[in-house]
């Protein structure tokens, strides 16, 4: 990138680097308020960006100094530049120069914890070693002072051989010296000074961590003076907190809390969002003519908002204008600009505004969540919870830190897949991200719902244990996974706890909301544009081939508007009969095809091709089958909201044989293959984003659907043959 | 003075670090986080996972990797030589 810089005489102090633009890299051990100072310095405009492979995201941002724009980068936190985790190994690259797209940094910023130099200084005397311009950050310096730790600053910085500036990023002090010193670096009128670090690696014992750590206690003892009773308040809390039992208590408490408000919170803006997107697809519409005005006047018009919208996900998804890219949205364009116009209102209105709207329904549910996390993660207890469930966990071979990921994914797989970055381990994380989808997440709350309306509406008790069972199940079937996966293809023992547990600090709401807003916006893009293709997809499969005018009705259909014409009056019996064509249209579709085709592999566990139906469509969303169920009986779709009438009319269906399609055995076999089956697209590709291959997200497809139709078919034979069928 | 192992330690109480018997990713994490010769490991809290203070922090450790740390017994006058090793309970 070249320096686009206003000031013609730049060159007369000898910038740094006149041809690019300067980059300054934040390094850090975790904890130390890195990302708060990266938000101070940048702003609300930082970017994530990362790198072909498995995702790293790298928030990148840019700041003013003296009128010069230079570009902050935010490294992945690290203790050591022997990187364990993926996101430490691309630290590691990118100062050590190894990294194959992002050089070296122009100037690094190490930011340190001033309560506790000692510890930091290690990561400094590494840094030292690979002689890089640098500014050594002392943030969290008012926990300092409160804490009546007395750092000689001056005399530090003499013995780093680099300036070393006091900053509280969360309030603010000593940014602006900070700046000033990143600007005399920029404009090289700092004399860079290297010390001889050879204290470090010359001469010991042998072991490098020994000798930098004997550095960092001679610099630390030299230029700190530390009271005695240090962390008082958090050992107080610990000695509850980590109690084996005290703690496992308090565990399961704040668990439960964070989950009961994740679900509380959100069940208000979900209301406004549902009512708001039934809102836009009516405007929607109302706003498409009932026939084609002016044929020159709407080609061009639905050629332009298909345009529009590829042009909008593309920005969204990060999808480069390349050739292949280009002649997709343009043919692609064209086409919908020659599509009949009801097929063009039923595009935009079921397909894209419905499709977008089944996404961002969950939106309230994840930003509550990511702010718990949050704010978890920022107060100091999430390492605490880790410490807790590691002995749970290791027995199923997964580290204490996968609970996170397992929790968040009882709201949404997605931003539980997202979650998993914490376990360091790389075999262990895939492990957590593969078996994650099998946890009960809301989408499959509907479906929950609708069955057991259908099976036990009189029986609120059985309700509750099916629901029960099928959280359980979900539970069950992941821990299990996971210790398969541990035994068989990703052998090996769970990485064993080693983790820093942190001093109790308020989080502070800015970083909180900061960072709920990246993940919520990250959410959005990443699988937001990808359910919007998969409902238009599926759309199309629903819709496509059209039936023709001559086609014969089925001999179901043909009866029942026969019995309408026969009972019914006027309104009622052209809405009627609109649904049984409904039915019959999505019969003769793609998706009405694949139902039957798919009969002989579903009919064992006692689905019929209605609800083979059902199950094809609920890929963009499980929830989809509900109202997939609701037009292929020919209720109406606007019926299924209605669960009662819903559920009656399912109720009421019978087969070729005169038994009942919904038996019970039927109806807990549709479930047990509900709770196990991956039918979200959306999470496969989080999945791919977050392994870096498909490979790994056809895996997680298979082995789920194959898990499915195994427990579902055994579910419904013993069903069957306990006298359930 | 006897050598034993971290995870035999089952009171709290101040040892000194003599070796760390792992290997790869299991040593550097040990040792990245100061858990390397010669360094005071103080047992705050014992048992599977057990919480120990060294460099000035607070970790949480497994026992499965405690079992691969060599320590040996420190007498007390070297061990409040140590501010950060002082024990404030």
């Amino acid at each position: 990138m070249s320096d686009a810089s206003p000031q013609g005489a730049q060159s007369e102090f000898e910038p740094l680097r006149a041809a690019h633009q300067t980059r300054i890299a934040l390094v850090g051990n975790p904890n130390t308020g890195k990302t708060t100072l990266f938000n101070r310095l940048t702003g609300l405009r930082a970017k994530t960006a990362n790198y072909p492979g498995i995702t790293v995201d790298l928030r990148r941002g840019a700041m003013s100094l003296d009128h010069r724009r230079v570009e902050v980068i935010d490294l992945p936190g690290t203790y050591s530049l022997d990187s364990i985790s993926p996101e430490e190994k691309v630290a590691e690259l990118i100062l050590t120069g190894h990294h194959p797209v992002e050089p070296v940094p122009d100037i690094v910023v190490l930011v340190i914890d001033a309560t506790n130099l000692e510890r930091n200084l290690f990561l400094v005397s590494e840094l030292l070693d690979l002689r890089l311009q640098m500014v050594v950050v002392l943030n969290l310096i008012d926990a300092a002072e409160a804490l009546d730790i007395k750092i000689q600053v001056a005399q530090l910085s003499e013995q780093l051989g680099c300036p070393v500036v006091p900053v509280s990023s969360r309030h603010g002090t000593g940014i602006d010296v900070l700046k000033d010193r990143l600007n005399e670096l920029v404009t090289g009128r700092l004399p860079i000074l290297m010390t001889d670090h050879s204290s470090c690696t010359a001469g010991c014992s042998g072991c490098t961590f020994s000798a930098r750590y004997d550095w960092a206690a001679k610099v630390s003892e030299a230029t700190v003076t530390v009271p005695a009773n240090l962390d008082d308040r958090t050992a107080t809390i610990d000695r509850l907190v980590t109690n084996p039992v005290i703690g496992s208590v308090t565990f399961v408490a704040i668990m439960l809390g964070v989950f009961y408000l994740i679900f509380s919170l959100a069940s208000v803006p979900m209301d406004l969002i549902d009512g708001v997107f039934a809102t836009v697809g009516g405007f929607v519409d109302q706003l498409i003519p009932a026939s084609n005005v002016s044929v020159l006047l709407w080609y061009p018009l639905a050629g332009m908002v298909s345009i529009l919208i590829f042009f909008g996900s593309y920005q969204a998804a990060g999808i480069q204008w390349t050739k292949t890219s280009v002649a997709v949205s343009v043919v692609v364009s064209v086409l919908v600009a020659c599509m009949p116009i009801d097929d063009f209102r039923s595009l935009v209105v079921d397909g894209v505004v419905a499709g977008v709207g089944g996404i961002v329904i969950f939106l309230p549910q994840i930003c509550i969540l990511f702010f718990f996390i949050s704010v978890l993660e920022d107060s100091g207890y999430m390492a605490r919870a880790a410490f807790v469930m590691e002995r749970l966990m290791q027995r199923v071979g997964l580290p204490g830190k996968a609970f996170v990921p397992m929790l968040s994914a009882h709201a949404c797989a997605i931003p539980g897949i997202m979650a998993a970055r914490a376990i360091e381990n790389w075999r262990d994380r895939l492990v957590t991200i593969l078996v994650l989808p099998l946890l009960t997440c809301s989408a499959r709350l509907p479906v929950y719902a609708m069955i057991t309306a259908l099976l036990f509406s009189d029986s609120p008790v059985m309700a509750a244990v099916v629901f029960v069972s099928a959280y359980t199940l979900g539970i069950v079937a992941a821990l299990l996974s996971a210790w398969c996966l541990k035994k068989t293809i990703l052998k090996g023992e769970s990485v064993p706890l080693v983790i820093e547990l942190p001093p109790y600090r308020v989080p502070g709401i800015r970083n909180t909301l900061t960072t709920v807003m990246e993940r919520a916006a990250l959410f959005v893009r990443q699988a937001g544009t990808v359910i919007l293709l998969i409902s238009v997809v599926l759309w199309a499969l629903a819709t496509y081939p059209k039936m023709p005018d001559e086609a014969p009705l089925s001999f179901e259909a043909a009866e029942r508007i026969a019995a309408l014409r026969a009972a019914g009056d006027g309104e009622t019996l052209a809405v009627e009969i609109d649904r049984v064509m409904a039915q019959e249209s999505l019969a003769w579709s793609f998706a009405g095809r694949a139902g039957k085709l798919m009969e002989p592999v579903f009919a064992p566990l006692g689905f019929d091709w209605k609800i083979n139906i059902g199950v094809i469509s609920s890929f963009a969303a499980r929830e989809v089958v509900v109202s997939t169920l609701a037009i292929v009986y020919g209720i109406g779709e606007d019926m299924a909201e209605d669960e009662a009438s819903l559920v009656e009319i399912l109720r009421r269906q019978t087969r070729a044989d005169g038994g009942l399609v919904f038996s019970t055995a039927t109806g807990l076999s549709l479930l047990v293959f509900f709770v196990l089956a991956m039918q979200c697209l959306p999470t496969q590709a989080v999945t791919r984003r977050e392994t870096g291959s498909w490979k790994w997200a056809a895996f997680q497809l298979i082995y789920m659907t194959v898990l499915a139709w195994v427990a579902a078919f055994a579910t419904y034979q013993i069903g069957c043959a306990s006298g359930l069928g | 003075m006897p050598a034993s192992r971290l995870s035999d330690v089952l009171s709290p109480g101040t040892v000194r670090c003599v070796d760390v018997e792992c290997e790869g990713e299991a040593m550097i994490r040990l040792k990245r986080m100061g858990i390397c010769g010669e360094r005071m490991i103080e047992v705050i809290q014992p048992g599977d996972p057990m919480v120990v203070r060294v460099v000035g922090s607070r970790l949480g450790l497994s026992r499965r990797l405690a079992a691969s740390v060599v320590v040996e017994q420190v007498c007390d006058v070297m061990t409040s030589a140590k501010p950060d090793a002082v024990e404030n309970e």
